[in-house]
């Protein structure tokens, strides 16, 4: 319902009531048992298909996993040394994910490659309770289970199985959005922080803390003023902690920019790409321009339903590497949280209804999981086959 | 102490953290080959690029994929030629010593240009050459170089084109120049 002032305040009826300790304790262990119901038939699903294909789970570290790995193995490089011209080093990729993935390896003993594999997965279904529970804040009409089916068998869920950063930056973006729909700003700040060290895009988090902060600012009390503005400060603590570390092995703080010249993505227009995309002959730059665009279109739903926090996060998440060029761009867009409830909420949708017959009626996701499920299986088949394109 | 103290404590560190950050991306300590290629990317060859460089002999020649000369402001190496990029190319290459030097009396260069081009060629900031190719076919051309030109050391040959171009395959790069090999004679 909108305020006084216009705005669309969301109301959490269901919050209201405190629930007492043991029923939110059974609340979460229901939801987290059907996160881990979407979570083992993504499994089972990934491990047909690695049977069909006689590979193992070692296929699934490639790629970019490979340096996730040598920063778990290595620490950061000092000197570049990789790709045609030498100027390839592991400092763009983001500390959070490999320094876990190196704890893991070391509790649990097994090689770092399966240790990046194991942690993502267990990002997994961590993200995927944890979006259920953004869901419930920011969109409690959106069913449950459909949440958790969203994130969990969606065509570019690859990539919470295959040593990517992607499950742990949707896991710390859902709680950090999560607790910011509860005007929790310091905890939404922690999430931020730890955020800021997983993905470039991860401190812009800030930008939604601030639009709640200041929304919330004029009716609040001195001591959450206080929590607004340490939240807010808390946001780039990881990244900056980072930047020291670069700035001591390469005497560059900013050399994770830097040295994306490695991989020929220099800052640029991103509408410009999204153009070039749109008007190539090339299919796949073209079914990414689309996506991207799409995407815009999606934040400007969100923008129209006046939830800036989740419009202006999907935004710069979608623009900061949309500005660099398009390969990549479908796991940039379908980890984004907002993005996926949006998506999550057009499921739920009813699609045709019969006013005979009331009791029968057909939702949009009757036809868009199953199609999303045969996306998902075509996506790990094309991983395990080392097609470019999932890169 | 009570929760106010501990949210200006966690500021005032938060925020002397911050701003020792932002001192250190305002002041990177890097080589001037990191500063010129990762920074402020006035070139296009990489540190590494640049210490794999290797001291060349007159009469050796050297083709398009070679890494004993650096290429400044081309694009990757294609099966048969390397593209210039931009409106200005650099073949950067050592001598190691004045013998040497001495010894060569022609550049020698053979490429083909996209369509008509006008192509300026210079050593060491002497131009050398100007003329106008109409694509049509690849050409060799062997330039004299003047007495005391090069130099023991680094040398460049700079490539100023002026027509660069994009081609109509949808190619987004400008281009002007694809060098197939080079050498002194």
């Amino acid at each position: 319902m909108r305020d006084q002032k216009g705005f669309l305040s969301i109301e959490f009826d269901h919050l209201d009531r405190r629930p007492v300790f043991g029923e939110r304790v059974r609340a979460n262990g229901r939801l987290f048992v059907l996160a881990l119901l979407v979570f083992l038939l993504n499994q089972a699903l990934e491990y047909s298909l690695l049977r069909s294909a006689e590979a193992d789970y070692r296929v699934l570290c490639g790629w970019d996993c490979g340096w996730y790995a040598g920063v778990a193995e290595r620490g950061y490089d000092l000197q570049p040394h990789a790709h045609p011209r030498g100027d390839a080093a592991n400092w763009a990729f983001f500390p959070a994910f490999p320094l876990t993935a190196a704890a893991v390896a070391a509790i649990a003993d097994i090689s770092t490659p399966m240790a990046l594999v194991v942690t993502a997965k267990i990002f997994f279904l961590l993200a995927i309770f944890a979006f259920v529970k953004f869901a419930q804040v920011w969109a409690p009409a959106v069913p449950s289970w459909l949440a958790a089916a969203v994130v969990g068998l969606h065509p570019y869920a690859l990539y919470g199985n295959v040593g990517y950063t992607e499950s742990m930056f949707l896991l710390f973006s859902c709680l950090g959005l999560y607790a910011l729909g509860r005007q929790q700003f310091v905890a939404a700040g922690a999430g931020g922080a730890v955020l800021s060290a997983v993905r470039p895009v991860g401190v812009f988090i800030v930008i939604p803390l601030l639009i709640a902060g200041l929304r919330r600012f004029p009716e609040a009390h001195p001591q959450e003023r206080l929590r607004i503005l340490l939240g807010a400060m808390l946001v780039p603590l990881g990244l900056s902690l980072f930047m020291i570390h670069l700035h001591r092995v390469t005497g560059d703080a900013l050399a994770f920019s830097h040295v994306q010249i490695a991989w020929d993505r220099v800052p640029g227009n991103p509408l410009g790409h999204l153009l070039a995309g749109l008007r190539g002959v090339e299919p796949l730059p073209r079914l990414w321009a689309f996506m991207s665009l799409v995407a815009l279109l999606m934040v400007a739903a969100l923008f129209f339903r006046r939830q800036y926090e989740l419009a202006s996060f999907s935004l710069i998440a979608t623009l900061v590497p949309l500005s660099t060029g398009l390969l990549a761009m479908p796991r940039y867009l379908w980890w984004q949280a907002p993005l996926l409830l949006l998506m999550a909420q057009w499921l739920s949708l009813r699609l045709i209804s019969w006013p005979t017959r009331p009791h029968i009626e057909v939702k949009v996701w009757m036809i868009a999981l199953p199609l999303s499920v045969w996306g998902c299986i075509t996506m790990v088949q094309a991983w395990i086959n080392g097609e470019w394109f999932v890169v | 102490m009570n929760g106010k103290y501990w949210c200006y404590t966690g500021m005032a560190a938060l925020g002397l953290l911050h701003v020792f950050v932002f001192s250190l991306m305002l002041r990177p300590e890097v080589s001037d080959e990191y500063m010129d290629y990762y920074i402020t990317r006035e070139t296009t060859m990489s540190p590494l690029q640049r210490r794999m460089l290797t001291p060349i002999e007159p009469g050796e020649s050297f083709d398009h994929h070679t890494v004993a000369i650096g290429f400044d402001g081309w694009s990757f190496a294609e099966r048969d030629h390397r593209w210039s990029l931009g409106s200005s190319a650099k073949l950067v290459f050592l001598l190691d010593d004045a013998e040497s030097a001495a010894d060569a009396q022609h550049l020698v260069l053979r490429f083909a240009t996209l369509g008509e081009q006008t192509v300026q060629i210079s050593l060491n900031d002497e131009p050398l050459l100007e003329r106008r190719f109409d694509g049509a076919e690849e050409v060799e051309l062997r330039i004299e170089v003047p007495d005391s030109l090069l130099q023991e050391g680094e040398n460049i040959v700079q490539f100023d084109l002026p027509d660069a171009r994009k081609p109509d395959n949808g190619d987004a790069r400008i281009l002007a120049v694809a060098l197939k090999s080079f050498s002194l004679s």
